[in-house]
This record gives structure tokens, sequence and C-alpha cells, in this order.
């Protein structure tokens, strides 16, 4: 049994074109589950882009990886906005700022993890291999995030670190549950594979 | 072992020799484009190792030495270090005159595979559609010298990295490890450009196919779609070539970086860029189910369900067409 949890099950779901799965893994998830489910997209995104393209480089490969996302899988050409697309990838590689995500930008986003996954022709360990560690990195974040969350509660109110602390971030710390890591998962040590049961 | 048991074992034995075989009979790799036939992953692949292994660990009799003990490639520094006498050792600088010119072999080998590769591309071009046995017998037995000579150069490849683990060889130096890696980038570049070229020019040679479609015969446009549909799929193909030699310029990329301790730029790494995507206006969730489900609607097209499930999905999604047809229309 592969040490991965729900929503890396259904982003590896997706990815082997398991699409009743995945939408049975997602049909589970309270909104603490799908907040989770889009951290772990960004960093799975995050890592297929590192392992595709260079930062720094033209935006030739770039173009080119979006139009065959798009040929492969949007056969209407209306719903993945190359721009979008482009300036996800951009976002990831460092070269421009991130833009705000909404129901658009979470497809494109989705469509390029699966176009990138596709593309590497990854072998099913090496899927989980590559999902255990953007799971990871994505641990990582949130318990540095829970980490400078208090030192501001202990700084105070009115101190400077307050003032550094960004403003698109706040609203994932508001819940209470969030930042409890993966044993808050709700039924994760009952049922390590929710989505399993058809 | 028992008779009873050794007769059982036999019986197993033979038949899992028998599935390995087949499976290595299926997972054949294309020698000119690098592709398993029988999945086709770029090869030899994981079906086949494991069914190489399989037909090692079945085919062996009973009274044969354990796979421990004997001249497996991956034994053979370990063997070697034990029969080794010292006073051998003092013939180091022949172990590192061996590796020099099996070093030096390479180059030679590789050139005559590429060659050997160009060869059978040209008569394949030419006899490809001939049915004569006196062509088809040159081309099987060009592509079968081929197999050999790439798995030659696999095997000079795997001894060359055995010996350099016997003692006292020579340590590989840092500096040629990176301008080979370094030459073989700029290669793997090069490769990459010609490829997106000829993708455009087949696009184009495919889309003039198309348009000239003015022909009365049906059997002429059945053809001409016939062979810009292959030339769409060759291009197509391309394109994953292009992906992957994308991807493993990027690893070497950070091999090398890492073999020459190059440390990457904080602000540039995975982590930092990782904090800013994070840390970015979030979706709200209404946002990312509908984002997600999109995503899926456009993934199942391409992998929609087989078997009764995908049957009554097929059959449901028509049922529903037709039924708001009169308002759609």
């Amino acid at each position: 049994m592969d040490s991965l949890n729900p929503y890396s099950r259904a982003v590896r779901d997706l990815a082997l074109g398991r699409v009743r799965e995945h939408r049975h893994r997602l049909g589970r998830l309270d909104e603490t589950g799908w907040r989770r489910y889009g951290e772990l997209l960004d960093s799975v995104f995050l890592l297929c882009v590192d392992r595709r393209f260079r930062p720094g480089q033209d935006h030739a490969p770039v173009i080119r990886f979006v139009a065959s996302v798009r040929e492969r899988y949007d056969h209407s050409g209306v719903e993945i906005d190359p721009v979008t697309a482009e300036a996800l990838v951009q976002a990831a590689l460092g070269q421009r700022e991130p833009m705000p995500m909404d129901a658009t930008t979470i497809a494109a986003q989705t469509m390029l993890v699966v176009g990138l996954l596709d593309d590497e022709g990854l072998s099913p360990a090496e899927l989980t291999d590559l999902l255990q560690t953007a799971k990871l990195n994505t641990a990582e974040q949130t318990a540095a995030e829970l980490n400078t969350a208090a030192e501001l509660k202990t700084a105070g109110p009115g101190s400077d670190v307050q003032q550094d602390r960004p403003e698109a971030g706040g609203d994932r710390h508001d819940d209470e549950t969030h930042g409890e890591a993966e044993p808050g998962v709700p039924g994760r040590s009952a049922d390590p594979d929710p989505g399993a049961a058809p | 072992m028992n008779a009873l048991s050794e007769t059982y074992y036999s019986r197993y034995a033979r038949a899992r020799a028998a599935e390995a075989r087949q499976a290595i009979e299926r997972h054949v790799v294309s020698a000119y484009s690098g592709v398993c036939l029988g999945c086709g992953r770029p090869g030899p692949c994981a079906e086949r190792h494991q069914a190489e292994r399989a037909l090692a660990r079945f085919s062996r009799r009973p009274g044969d030495p354990s796979p421990d003990n004997r001249s497996h490639p991956s034994n053979w520094s370990t063997a070697r270090r034990h029969t080794i006498s010292p006073e051998r050792r003092g013939g180091d600088g022949l172990l590192n005159t061996a590796i020099r010119t099996a070093d030096g072999t390479v180059d030679a080998l590789r050139a005559a595979c590429l060659a050997a590769t160009e060869a059978l591309e040209r008569a394949n071009q030419q006899v490809d559609a001939v049915e004569h046995p006196l062509p088809r017998t040159a081309v099987a037995n060009w592509d079968s010298a081929l197999d050999l000579a790439w798995e030659s150069l696999t095997m000079v490849y795997s001894g060359l990295a055995e010996a350099r683990r016997l003692p006292h060889s020579e340590p590989v130096n840092i500096g040629d490890v990176l301008a080979g890696l370094k030459v073989a980038r700029l290669g793997a570049g090069r490769a990459a450009h010609e490829v997106d070229r000829v993708r455009r020019q087949l696009a184009t040679a495919e889309d003039w196919l198309r348009r000239d479609q003015d022909d009365p015969l049906a059997l002429a446009l059945a053809l001409a779609l016939a062979a810009a549909e292959r030339w769409a799929r060759a291009g197509s193909r391309l394109d994953l070539v292009a992906a992957r030699l994308a991807i493993g310029s990027r690893a070497l990329d950070r091999y090398a970086a890492n073999l020459a301790g190059i440390p990457e730029p904080a602000a540039s790494s995975v982590t930092a860029r990782l904090d800013r995507l994070l840390t970015r206006a979030r979706p709200t969730v209404a946002q990312t189910r509908e984002g997600v489900r999109a995503a899926a609607g456009l993934v199942i097209r391409r992998h929609p369900w087989g078997g009764w499930r995908g049957f009554m999905a097929r059959w449901r999604h028509e049922a529903w067409k037709e039924l708001t047809r009169p308002w759609t229309a």
C-alpha cells in the first residue's frame, strides 16, 4: 500500500485517466479537503514544470507545450485559455507574478499537470514518488506558515512582522484544522483509501 | 525438496518461463525508434525487464549454482576484489590502460551504430512496400545487426562502469564528466531543434495533402487521407520526442549543477516558488470544484470509460441528447 493521501491519489487517478475514481475521491472531500487538494495541485504543477522547463529560458517551449496540451485535450479550442495557461507556467518558473486563481485557471492548471505527466510517461511507482515529493513540499510549506502564524500571534498586532505578512495568504490560516498537517484528515487512519470503494 | 514438490516446481517453473518468453517476444524494442513495440513506451520497458528476470530465474535448473555466485555483471567487482592477488595489483597501470582502451572504442562503436541505423533507414525507405524476399532478408538482417550493435555499445558502457569500480582504478575526472554532459546537452538541443523543424514541415505537408481532395476517385481520396493521418501521427510522436528531450536535458542540467557544486539561487528554488504560489489569492471551494470538474470532463474525452460502465454512460449521454434535442436545436 502506498503512503499517498486522498488528494495525491485523486491527482494520480486523473493522470492515469481513471476519471471515475478521481471523481469518487473528490466527491468525499470537505471544504478543508478541497483547499488541500488545491495546494497539492499547485505543488505537483510546480514540480512538473521544474522537471520540464528551465527558469530563464525563452517562451517558445512553453508556447509549444501549451499548444500541444490544447491539441490533445481541448478539441473545441475554447476550454483552455492559452494566455492563462502560459501565464501559469511562467509564474511557476518564477518569471512573472502568480495570477489569482479561479475556476478557469484551476481547469487550465489541472490540464497542464495532466499534460506534463503524460509527456513524462512515468511508471506508477515513479508517479507515486513524484506525488509523495509534492505532498512533502506542501506539508513543509504549511508547517512553515504555521510557524510564521505562531510568531505573529506571539509578536502582537502592532509588531513589524505583522506588516510583512502577505495579504493573499491571510485566508489560509482562518480555519484551525487547516494547519494540523496530515493527521487532521478525517478518517485517514481508519480508512486510508476512502475513494477505493465503488 | 521431495519428488512431488520437485515435479510441481518444475511444472510451475516451465509455465513461468514460457510466460516470460512470450512477454519478451511481445515487448521488442524497435532499433530505429527505441520504443517498445509492445506497449509504446521507451524501451526496454519495465515489463521486458521483469520478464527477463523471470526467465533468468525460472530457466535455472535445480543443480545450477545460485545467481549470487554466478558471474552476473553486478557481481563482477565484488568477485574481483576477492580474487585479485596483491602481486597482481602491481599491474594497476594495466587496469587503467584497459579502461582507457575500452573507453576509446566507444566513439567508434557509436559511429558504427549510427551508420548502421542510417543504412537500415535508407534501405527501409526504398524497399518498405516491396514483397521480394531478397530485400526483406537484407533489411531483417540489418535490423538484427543493429540491435546487436546497440547492445554491444550498452555492454561496453556497463563494463566500463564496473571496471571503474575496481580498486586502484583511476578516479573519474569531474571536469571530463561535465564536459561530456555539456556536449550531450548540446546534442539534445540540436536534436530538439531539428525535431521541431521536421514537425512543422510534416504539418505543412499534411495540410497540403488534405486540401488536395478534389480527386473524384474515392480510392485516391481514401489513400490521401490515410497518408495525411500517418503524417499527423508522426507529428504527434515528434512532439513527444521533443518533450522527452526537454525533460532529459533538464534532469541533466540539475545533475551537472549538483556535480559541479553550483547551488541553486534561493529566490528561484522550488521552495521559494512554491511559497509564492501558495500565498497568492486562493480560489473558493466552489471555484476549485468547478475547475476540477471541467478538467475531468476534458480528460474523460481522451480516456473514455470502457466496459459496461462506459457503454451505459455513453447510452445515457446519447439518450439525454435525444431528449433535449427539441430545446437545444
